[in-house]
C-alpha cells in the first residue's frame, strides 16, 4: 500500500458505516489531513470515532421515539390479555386472525397516535402524510415481524411458550419482565420503530431554542435604582423541580429498600403487643433514616450545583420530606401481606409529602401567569376568556378508576402507584402553594412539629399492618397444615423444617405446591422379604406396598437431580404445575432392602391409581436398577398406557414381563417414569402407585 | 417558563473558531484550531457533530466548495457563523466576564 493512500478498510468504513444522510466532506477531511503527513493510526482512530458519533447522533436523534416505543410495548403483554379476553374463539380462522391483527394494529395505531400527539408540532403539522405512510406500513410489518418473533422463540425456548390466556392480569402483565412478555414485546417494538423511524429526523431538526441568559427579565438599571445587587440565579423553576424530584425519588427508593429488607414480621408466631408497639416505633425511625440517607447522597453529589448553592438548608429539607418517608415500612408490610390498605398508606404518604414539599419549593408550584383570572379583563372579557386545559383532572380520575380496578383485581402495589401519583397531581395542581420569602428557622420549627405530629399516626399504621401481618401469616400457616404449637413456643426457629423442604423450589421452574393435604400416618410396612422368590419353587408372588418418594423433573435431567422436586405426598391430592414452558415428567422409585435375582422372577405387576380428569393418554414405563451398579446399568421393561386415562376411573394394574437373561443379574429398585401426552406435559399427572407385585419364574 | 438552551464549552470554542477561520473555515482548519486550542488531538467527526448541533440551532450554517484532488475529489464543507452566533457568543462573554470579576485573587487573599 502507498504511503499516499490512507487504509482502505477505514476509507470504507467512512463511507459506508456511518448512519444517516452524510455528504463527502468528512472523509475528504480525514484524506487532506493524511496527506499532510497524519499516520495510519491517526486515521483509524478518526474514522472509528466518526462511525461512533455517527451512530450516537443517529441514534440519540431518535431518543424520543426509541424510550416511547419501549414504553408502549410494555403495555403489549397486557394489551394482549385484553385481547385474549374480549376475542371470541368460535369464530373460523380467516376472520379469526383478521380480528385478532386488528386489535393489535389498533393498539399500535394508538401508540403512533399518541407518540405524534406528543410531539404534533412537528410531525402533524408538517408530515401528516408521512404519518399515514407510517400506518400502512405498521400494517404490513407487524404480521411478519410477529411471526418471525414466533418461530425463533420456539426454536430457542424448546418446546415453545405456553400460555394460559385467559388466567393472565392484565395490570400484572404490564410488570412483568419474563422471557415470555418480553418475546411478546418484540413484535410490537419492531413494528413501532420500524414504522416511525423516518419520521424522527423531522424532530431533531426542530426550530432553534433562543438562547436567554437573563433569565429574571429585570432590567439592570432598574436593579440598581433599587440598590439592589445583580443575581444570576443558578436554578429555575425546571431545575429546581427535577432536582427535588431526583432526590425525593433518591429517598424513597432508599426507604423502600429498607422497608423490605429491614422491617420484617415477628419471628414469634405470638408475640406481646408492647414488642410489636416497640418494633413499629423502630420501622418508622428506619423508614425515616433510609429515606434521608438516600437523599443525602444525592444532595453532595459532585455534579449537583445545589450542591454549592444550596437554596435551602438539608436538614430543613429531610424533615419535611421525612413526613412520607416514615409511612414506607407500614406500605411495606401491608403489601407484602396482599393488603389494600398499602395502597392507601401510599396515597396518604405521597399526599403529605407533596404538601409538606410544596411549602419549601415554591418552584413547584404553577407560574403566575397560569392563574390570571378572566374578571381583570374588563374589555372583551367574555370573548376573549378561554378555560383552561386541565387535563390532570381526567388523570386523577383515570388513575383513580385504575386503582380501583387494581384493587379488584388483587394488584396492590399497582393500585397504590396509582392513588400516590392521584394524591400527587392533586396536591400540585389543585392547591394553591406558600408564597412569600422562606424563613428557615420558622420552617423548622414547623416541619418538626409537623414530623412529631405525623409520627404517632404513622406508629399506629406500622402497628396495625405488624398486628395484621402476624395473624395473616399464622392464619397462612394454620391453611397450609404446619403446626404452630411449637413455633409458638419457641420462635421461628422451631418452624417446621420439613414443610421448606418439602414446599416447591422458587427457582426451579415448579409452582408452589397448593394446600398440602396433612401429611399421612406413617403405614407399617412389613420389611419385603425378598428371601421366598430366590427359593426354589416359590410360586407366590411378593407383594411391596409402594413406600417411595415422587421426583418431578423436567428437561435436561432424566433423573433426580438438584433441581428435582421432590414430594412426599401422594400425587392424586397435589397439583404441581410447571411455571415455565419446559415440561414436567414424574419418577417414583422403591427401593427394596436386599437384592431379588432377575433370573427368579417371571414379571411384575404395577398397580396404579388413576384419578387424572383430563383426557389423554399417559404411559407408564418401569426400570429394574442395581443401586450399586454403574451408572445406566439397569433392565428395561418396556412402556404401557395406563387404562383409564382421561376418566378418572380408579385402580388398574399394568404387567411387564421379566427377561430371564439381562446384564443386571439383580436389583434393588424399581423406578417408574409417567409420561403424559403433549397436553399434559406441564402438569404433574395425578396417578399413584399402589404397589408392585413380583412374580416368581 | 422560558425555553433556555446554553453553550456549551465545545460549541463556544468552535464557534469562536469558525469566526476567527473566515472564510476559511472547514473541517481540517477547525480541528487543528481545536486542537491548537485544547492541547489534544480532537476528533473530526464529533467536530462535525457538533458543528450540525450549531446549524440546527441557527448559529452556523455551512456550504459545499468544489471537490479538489489532494481530497480524493471530494468536497468541502464551509462554516460560517450567523449573526445569531455571534449574539450568541458576545452575550456568553459578557455573562462570563461578569461572573470572572467575582473570582477572588489569591494575591489579595493572601495579605
Amino acid at each position: 500500500m502507498s504511503r499516499m493512500e490512507p487504509p482502505p478498510i477505514a476509507s470504507w468504513m467512512l463511507e459506508h458505516c456511518i448512519p444517516g444522510r452524510r455528504d463527502q466532506a468528512l472523509a475528504g477531511d480525514l484524506e487532506e489531513a493524511f496527506q499532510t503527513g497524519r499516520t495510519n493510526g491517526w486515521y483509524w482512530r478518526q474514522s472509528l470515532a466518526a462511525v461512533a458519533v455517527g451512530w450516537m447522533k443517529y441514534l440519540g436523534d431518535r431518543t424520543a421515539l426509541i424510550v416511547f416505543a419501549l414504553l408502549w410495548s410494555m403495555l403489549a403483554p397486557a394489551w394482549t390479555a385484553i385481547v385474549e379476553r374480549i376475542q371470541n374463539r368460535d369464530v373460523a380462522w380467516p376472520a379469526s386472525v383478521a380480528a385478532w391483527l386488528v386489535l393489535n394494529l389498533v393498539f399500535i395505531w394508538t401508540g403512533m397516535l399518541a407518540f405524534a400527539g406528543m410531539h404534533r408540532k412537528t410531525v402533524f403539522a408538517v408530515h401528516a402524510r408521512k404519518l399515514k405512510r407510517a400506518f400502512a406500513v405498521a400494517a404490513a410489518v407487524f404480521l411478519p415481524t410477529y411471526f418471525a418473533t414466533y418461530v425463533l422463540a420456539n426454536l430457542f425456548v424448546w418446546p415453545g411458550i405456553g400460555v394460559e390466556w385467559r388466567l393472565l392480569q392484565p395490570l400484572g402483565e404490564i410488570v412483568d419482565l419474563g422471557v415470555r412478555a418480553d418475546v411478546l414485546r418484540v413484535p410490537y417494538l419492531v413494528t413501532l420503530l420500524w414504522s416511525m423511524w423516518r419520521l424522527t429526523p423531522v424532530l431533531a431538526v426542530a426550530p432553534a431554542v433562543t438562547v436567554e441568559w437573563r433569565s429574571q427579565g429585570i432590567d439592570a438599571a432598574e436593579r440598581e435604582a433599587e440598590g439592589t445587587p445583580e443575581e444570576m440565579p443558578l436554578h429555575d423553576a425546571a431545575a429546581a423541580h427535577r432536582t427535588a424530584l431526583l432526590l425525593v425519588t433518591a429517598g424513597l427508593v432508599n426507604a423502600l429498600i429498607a422497608g423490605v429488607v429491614m422491617c420484617q414480621l415477628p419471628q414469634n408466631h405470638h408475640p406481646t403487643l408492647g414488642s410489636l408497639a416497640m418494633r413499629a416505633v423502630r420501622f418508622v425511625v428506619i423508614g425515616s433514616l433510609a429515606g434521608w440517607m438516600g437523599t443525602y447522597v444525592y444532595w453532595h453529589f459532585p455534579r449537583h450545583s445545589i450542591r454549592n448553592e444550596p437554596p435551602l438548608p438539608f436538614s430543613l429539607f429531610a424533615l419535611v420530606c421525612a413526613v412520607g418517608w416514615m409511612w414506607v415500612p407500614a406500605m411495606t408490610l401491608f403489601f407484602e401481606q396482599d393488603s389494600a390498605f398499602g395502597a392507601g398508606v401510599a396515597m396518604v404518604a405521597a399526599f403529605l409529602l407533596v404538601w409538606e414539599l410544596r411549602r419549601i419549593l415554591p418552584a413547584l408550584s404553577p407560574a403566575e401567569g397560569e392563574q390570571t383570572a378572566p374578571a381583570e379583563r374588563s374589555l372583551f372579557a367574555e370573548s376573549l376568556y378561554r378555560s383552561p386545559a386541565e387535563p390532570y383532572g381526567f388523570v386523577i380520575a383515570l388513575c383513580l378508576y385504575g386503582a380501583g380496578w387494581a384493587i379488584a383485581e388483587e394488584s396492590n402495589v399497582m393500585a397504590g402507584a396509582m392513588l400516590a401519583l392521584a394524591s400527587t397531581m392533586f396536591v400540585v395542581k389543585a392547591t394553591v402553594s406558600r408564597r412569600g420569602r422562606l424563613r428557615p428557622r420558622r420552617e423548622f420549627g414547623r416541619a418538626g412539629l409537623r414530623v412529631a405530629a405525623l409520627a404517632l399516626p404513622a406508629i399506629l399504621v406500622t402497628f396495625w399492618a405488624l398486628l395484621d401481618g402476624v395473624a395473616h401469616r399464622n392464619r397462612l400457616a394454620e391453611v397450609n397444615g404446619v403446626g404452630l404449637e411449637g413455633a409458638a413456643s419457641a420462635g421461628d426457629h422451631a418452624r417446621p423444617k420439613k414443610d421448606e423442604k418439602s414446599s416447591a423450589h422458587s427457582g426451579s421452574g415448579y409452582e408452589s405446591v397448593v394446600l398440602w393435604p396433612y401429611p399421612p400416618k406413617k403405614e407399617i410396612v412389613a420389611p419385603v422379604q425378598p428371601a421366598p422368590l430366590l427359593a426354589p419353587g416359590t410360586k407366590q408372588p411378593v407383594v411391596i406396598r409402594f413406600n417411595g418418594e415422587y421426583w418431578y423433573l423436567q428437561p435436561p435431567d432424566v433423573r433426580p437431580g438438584p433441581l428435582a422436586h421432590r414430594a412426599t405426598g401422594t400425587p392424586l391430592d397435589v397439583h404441581i404445575a410447571s411455571a415455565n414452558s419446559l415440561p414436567i415428567m414424574m419418577q417414583a422409585h422403591q427401593y427394596l432392602r436386599s437384592p431379588i435375582a432377575v433370573a427368579r422372577c417371571r414379571e411384575i405387576r404395577v398397580e396404579v391409581e388413576n384419578r387424572e380428569t383430563e383426557p389423554g393418554s399417559i404411559v407408564l414405563a418401569v426400570w429394574l436398577k442395581k443401586s450399586s451398579a454403574k451408572e445406566g446399568a439397569a433392565v428395561y421393561l418396556g412402556e404401557q398406557p395406563i387404562p383409564g386415562a382421561g376418566a378418572g376411573n380408579g385402580a388398574g394394574t399394568l404387567v411387564f414381563a421379566i427377561p430371564a437373561a439381562t446384564k443386571v443379574r439383580a436389583f434393588d429398585e424399581i423406578s417408574v417414569m409417567m409420561l403424559p401426552d403433549s397436553g399434559h406435559q406441564r402438569v404433574g399427572p395425578r396417578v399413584a402407585i399402589e404397589q408392585f407385585e413380583v412374580v416368581p419364574r | 417558563m422560558a425555553n433556555r438552551d446554553y453553550l456549551g464549552e465545545l460549541e463556544l470554542i468552535l464557534l469562536l473558531a469558525v469566526n476567527h477561520l473566515g472564510d476559511e473555515a472547514y473541517g481540517v482548519p477547525i480541528a487543528r484550531e481545536l486542537e491548537k486550542l485544547r492541547g489534544r488531538e480532537v476528533s473530526v467527526g464529533s467536530v462535525y457533530a457538533s458543528l450540525e448541533r450549531l446549524e440546527g440551532k441557527g448559529l452556523v450554517v455551512s456550504s459545499l466548495g468544489d471537490p479538489t484532488p489532494e481530497r480524493g475529489g471530494k468536497a468541502k464543507r464551509y462554516f460560517r457563523i450567523t449573526e445569531e452566533g455571534l449574539h450568541q457568543v458576545q452575550e456568553t462573554r459578557r455573562v462570563l466576564t461578569r461572573l470572572w470579576q467575582t473570582l477572588p485573587d489569591p494575591r489579595l487573599e493572601r495579605l
